[in-house]
């Protein structure tokens, strides 16, 4: 934990500084927590939805932060339960077949104002959604937010062997998909 | 080997997410969400009716039972409800009437500590007017006697 987190998390100790370190965790989080949000839901009014509940419910059960794993890992999976969660919600409203929220995310791909990316871009992101959710979970993690497997396996739960192979298959299946679609 | 088929790598693409915000979007997310903290932190006001809600409740509840009971008693069983409010009276004019016998008792008691049987019964058979009975009482006994006799407090 570095030292910034530990003033984040001393000021969440002290009634007066609550709200400080808040605004402090904000600053240093937020972007990489939208981005991080943004790739699961692909449309920027989703990503906004789930980023104000992930805040509240960081907000709201800091004081369970137990730092056995760092802020930045507890940030994130607070982050991609909710967004997994929304997910849910909104396959359970529709009328999508279930177990399939890639129609959903290809409409919002299409209709998102705030794309902007070419039409390799859209490709590369079609073949990104069309991947198992794990997989998908992986490969931005991985190739788009550069983290370690290590720091993937804390957010996921997940061991890294997994991980390894999951980002493996993933790769393949895109590679693929691109080949045969561009 | 023609463009089509030539191997796509991840290696061709931008390893940067296409994605774009509105202008001043992070400051304002940030603003927004500090807000609403504030206000979910902002103590609540609670009025007295808040306080009393559980109170008032319960007498609505209460109320409500009794009307329940009262209502359909009333169109479907009057005779019943007629026997009842009945002997509530009689039992009412019992116990108004054991309140004076009672009061009348302690008079009584009263008299007896004071005076004797013999003074009293003098005092009674002397009794030919109220106006004789003023005179005697202002002549025995003292303005706070008077007044405690006269007081129906005394007899409560």
């Amino acid at each position: 934990m570095d030292n910034r987190d530990g003033e984040i998390l001393a000021g969440f100790k002290d009634p007066d500084k609550k709200q400080t370190a808040f605004s402090w965790l904000l600053e240093d989080y937020q972007e990489r927590l939208y981005w991080h949000i943004r790739k699961i839901v692909i449309a920027h009014s989703d990503a906004d939805d789930v980023m104000q509940n992930t805040m509240i419910k960081v907000w709201k059960s800091i004081g369970q932060f137990r730092a056995e794993s760092g802020l930045f890992t507890w940030l994130y999976r607070i982050a991609t339960n909710e967004a997994l969660s929304f997910l849910k919600q909104q396959k359970r409203r529709s009328i999508m077949p279930l177990g399939d929220d890639t129609t959903y995310l290809l409409q919002n791909l299409q209709s998102d104002d705030y794309f902007s990316g070419d039409e390799i871009d859209q490709k590369l992101q079609e073949a990104i959604i069309r991947l198992p959710e794990k997989q998908r979970l992986v490969f931005n993690m991985k190739y788009y937010d550069n983290l370690k497997y290590q720091q993937i396996s804390e957010i996921l739960e997940t061991s890294e062997g997994a991980l390894k192979a999951s980002y493996h298959h993933a790769v393949k299946k895109i590679e693929e998909f691109m080949r045969l679609n561009s | 080997m023609s463009e089509k088929n030539k191997k796509w790598s991840l290696d061709d693409a931008s390893p940067k997410a296409p994605f774009e915000v509105p202008k001043n979007y992070f400051d304002e997310m940030q603003h927004k969400i500090m807000a609403e903290v504030e206000e979910m932190e902002a103590p609540q006001k609670k009025g007295i009716i808040h306080h009393l809600k559980p109170a008032l409740g319960l007498v609505a509840s209460f109320i409500v039972v009794g009307l329940l009971v009262y209502v359909p008693m009333k169109m479907y069983m009057p005779s019943v409800l007629e026997k009842y409010y009945g002997q509530s009276q009689q039992e009412s004019t019992f116990n108004a009437d054991s309140t004076l016998i009672f009061a009348d008792l302690d008079a009584m008691n009263y008299f007896e500590d004071e005076f004797s049987t013999e003074e009293i019964i003098e005092t009674t058979e002397d009794q030919s007017d109220d106006e004789q009975l003023l005179n005697y009482l202002v002549a025995e006994l003292d303005d706070y006697d008077i007044v405690s006799l006269t007081s129906t407090d005394n007899y409560n």
